[in-house]
């Protein structure tokens, strides 16, 4: 009776595999047909970008407040090199953004980093939307997405397959939904999100947000930075990392104090937090993406710390 | 390791395979569920495994001396011994730092300042069941309800049984120790029973426990800004997170015993359908209560004797009951509540009017019965209020807020979410009422039903990664 038992079970979980295998085909064959016009078209964007682009290169990378909050024109402007901003937007984690750098980076190129508070702590494991959207879709982000990114796929993959099914059906009937911002059109060729600069902020969706009380920097990400420091030095590239803007009411002294410890004690760690602060209507969706005008005096801030390196 | 994770979809089919196929001998299984259950346990802290060691010596050397002894000031001093032990064990690990803390509060209350430090203990996970199983364990053997063992690998493996190990249900001695002592073959319909629990006490928790706990958390964590229908919701939701969570649990628990030939005790019937608090618990948690009610409640005077001790005993072990689950004020205001509840019908004599299953003959209850049942949800729920509030004054204030009428705005959009899900668990828990579990189905569709359970689970599973039990916290 006990290989009856088996036999059942091992039938129904081969078809629990074989309707995820389905799920999959399914969810792959659909996205393929919207894929030009979908966000993650702009991370094809990004790697042909980094690739493409010569020599005397400023890369900035970090989670989507890179995306939303800088000018990469004005960058070029004022330091006269090439800028590349190659930071994604769904909160991409800290392996696949280090992962990258270190990939597509060359000698003599300027590496800004801005990692968002969230990734301080933890494994820097991908948000939930940016694996279900890439993962199994761009070669490039396989490459570099990191065990615990994997692990996480697999454990998600019904559930990211069910919910990308059912956004892309979504989606086609609502191409100028508010997600827009974060497809291809979103961007301009540096890599910058442009398309919010002129929008209103979205008050209600910024207060949302919990206030930042502490880093609760984890081993992980300290090592791992400190790591990537001393890697860049031996291939000669500059690597800087810095504070995203941030609405000041949700931020505390503490977490002031803990940003300005961590300056003091790393010199590749540069910026004073307080100089990134604004009101709550500078910014657009979330504490972290600014509205034009934050934009140009975070970017400014940015280009006096390149000028003093 | 939790049911719900990746390591336990590992786990569990091997050490089946291992258990019916490599260790076929009576003593080989037992010594291979031992092994399996310190490793299951280890996974959280291995240096908690300690613990548990300690408490089954203590027992198995306490049973086999208490068997021996004639005289009976030593065997009651044993007794002692083994209740000091595992109280004392508990007592420090969950309850040190609640003791110094209100000490300190009482003595600043009168404006003096006390410089007792508080240790980090951390509480080992499961100390409340595993402790008051061998406690059973002991107390049989002392009463002779109960021959003590010789047995210690058996008598180590019924202490720390993995599947029931961390939440229950909280094993008799008398009920569990002499499956380990008979020969288990393997039996298909017990297996197939034990899946169906499994997979449906995973839909409970996954699916019906965790939406919940995602919108409860919320309101109780926010409850300054919510609306009184929303405070309503985040109770009722409260009320379905801690019964998916705990009942799927049960549920996961007894099926995983049922692969390897063994049963145990059913810890819920179907609770939110009682007409009366007593009926209420009677099917709620029925392990612990069943615990309490034969080693606390009888043997103080249960609710024989007069007036006054009838309420003294009702407070007593509705007050333990809470302070058990949890060194907080706020779960010994919840059992003095469910006290006040339960003790009209004590003075009555109403305590055991609702024995029968509600509306057995007819499909829908009638309109006294679902009255009574209504009844009885909405004050377990408010009792439910300061069970999950951090403090009294967060639960009294949460409570106020609810009887603020002019924010009483109907906020349906926010709940569509997780609405249907509930009403269509208490459709087919209502429907399941009179079955030992909700998982009874027509042959014809069965198998597309446990694929749609298992994608739900998948799906909704992933959102929160590992979500723990409430119940390993007590």
């Amino acid at each position: 009776m006990i290989c009856v038992f088996l036999k059942k079970i091992i039938i129904f979980s081969v078809s629990v595999c074989i309707i995820s295998v389905l799920l999959f085909v399914i969810s792959k064959t659909l996205y393929e047909k919207y894929r030009s016009t979908d966000f993650s078209a702009s991370v094809i964007d990004k790697y042909e970008n980094i690739n493409s682009t010569g020599e005397d290169r400023i890369i900035l990378m970090g989670g989507s407040n890179v995306s939303f909050s800088i000018n990469s024109a004005l960058i070029e402007k004022e330091t006269k090199k090439n800028v590349i901003n190659s930071a994604s937007v769904f909160n991409s984690g800290y392996v696949y953004q280090i992962n990258f750098l270190k990939k597509f980076a060359r000698e003599k190129d300027i590496i800004i980093y801005i990692p968002e508070f969230g990734c301080y702590s933890g494994k820097g494991a991908y948000g939930q939307e940016f694996l279900y959207k890439c993962i199994m879709f761009e070669k490039n982000v396989l490459k570099v997405c990191g065990l615990e990114n994997l692990r996480r796929y697999f454990i998600n993959a019904n559930r990211f397959h069910i919910k990308s099914i059912y956004d892309i059906l979504k989606f086609r009937t609502k191409v100028d939904s508010e997600l827009s911002i974060d497809r291809f059109s979103g961007f301009n060729h540096y890599g910058d999100i442009i398309k919010h600069l002129s929008e209103k902020p979205k008050l209600s969706k910024i207060r949302s947000f919990d206030t930042v009380n502490s880093l609760k920097m984890s081993n992980d990400f300290l090592n791992l930075l400190l790591e990537t420091k001393n890697y860049f030095d031996l291939k000669k590239i500059n690597f800087i990392v810095m504070f995203p803007p941030y609405s000041k009411n949700f931020v505390t002294e503490n977490l002031l104090n803990e940003t300005r410890d961590l300056v003091s004690e790393f010199d590749f760690i540069q910026g004073d937090l307080s100089n990134n602060l604004f009101e709550d209507h500078f910014f657009y969706d979330s504490p972290y993406h600014t509205l034009k005008k934050a934009r140009e005096i975070r970017t400014q801030n940015l280009i006096n710390i390149l000028k003093l390196n | 390791m939790l049911f719900n994770s990746f390591e336990f979809i590992v786990f569990l089919p091997i050490v089946f395979i291992l258990y019916w196929f490599v260790f076929r001998q009576r003593k080989e299984q037992n010594i291979l569920l031992l092994i399996s259950s310190y490793i299951f346990y280890g996974w959280w802290d291995w240096r908690f495994l300690s613990l548990i060691l300690f408490s089954t010596f203590i027992d198995y050397l306490i049973g086999l001396k208490l068997s021996e002894e004639k005289n009976q000031k030593k065997r009651k001093y044993l007794l002692w011994i083994s209740i000091s032990v595992n109280l004392g064990m508990l007592g420090f690990f969950k309850y040190y730092n609640f003791f110094i803390e209100s000490w300190i509060e009482a003595w600043s209350s009168m404006g003096i300042t006390m410089n007792v430090s508080s240790l980090k203990v951390i509480l080992p996970v499961g100390i409340s069941f595993y402790t008051f199983q061998t406690l059973s364990y002991t107390i049989d053997v002392y009463k002779k309800k109960l021959n003590s063992t010789k047995d210690f690998i058996a008598f180590a493996s019924f202490v720390s049984f993995f599947p029931q190990l961390v939440a229950g249900p909280i094993e008799r001695a008398s009920h569990l120790l002499p499956q380990f002592y008979v020969n288990r073959r393997f039996d298909y319909n017990k297996a197939v029973s034990g899946m169906k629990l499994i997979l449906w006490g995973l839909v409970k928790k996954v699916v019906i426990a965790d939406s919940c706990a995602i919108s409860a958390n919320k309101i109780f964590e926010n409850y300054e800004n919510e609306s009184g229908l929303g405070l309503c919701m985040g109770a009722v939701y409260f009320a379905f997170q801690i019964y998916g969570d705990f009942s799927g649990y049960s549920d996961i628990a007894i099926g995983t015993s049922r692969l390897f030939g063994f049963d145990l005790m059913r810890n819920f019937n179907y609770p939110y359908f009682s007409r009366d608090i007593s009926e209420f618990w009677r099917k709620w948690h029925i392990s612990l209560s069943a615990w309490f009610r034969d080693y606390l409640y009888i043997p103080l005077g249960g609710s024989k004797g007069s007036l006054k001790i009838k309420i003294r005993n009702v407070f007593i072990i509705f007050l333990v009951s809470g302070f058990w689950h949890g060194a907080n004020w706020t779960f010994i205001f919840w059992g003095g509540l469910n006290a006040l509840f339960f003790l009209p019908l004590i003075l009555t004599n109403k305590n055991r009017t609702n024995l029968d299953i509600v509306a057995s003959n007819t499909l829908f209850p009638s309109i006294r019965e679902l009255l009574q049942m209504v009844m009885t949800f909405t004050i377990t729920t408010f009792a439910w209020i300061f069970f999950r509030s951090e403090t009294i004054t967060d639960a009294l204030v949460y409570i106020k807020r609810i009887f603020n009428y002019s924010s009483f705005i109907p906020d349906v959009i926010r709940h569509k979410k997780v609405l249907p899900f509930l009403a269509a668990f208490v459709i087919i828990e209502w429907f399941s009422r009179s079955k030992e579990y909700a998982f009874v189905l027509d042959k014809k569709y069965r198998y597309v039903f446990y694929l749609l359970f298992t994608f739900l689970i998948l799906y909704y599973g992933s959102v929160q990664e590992k979500s723990s039990f409430i119940y390993f916290q007590f």
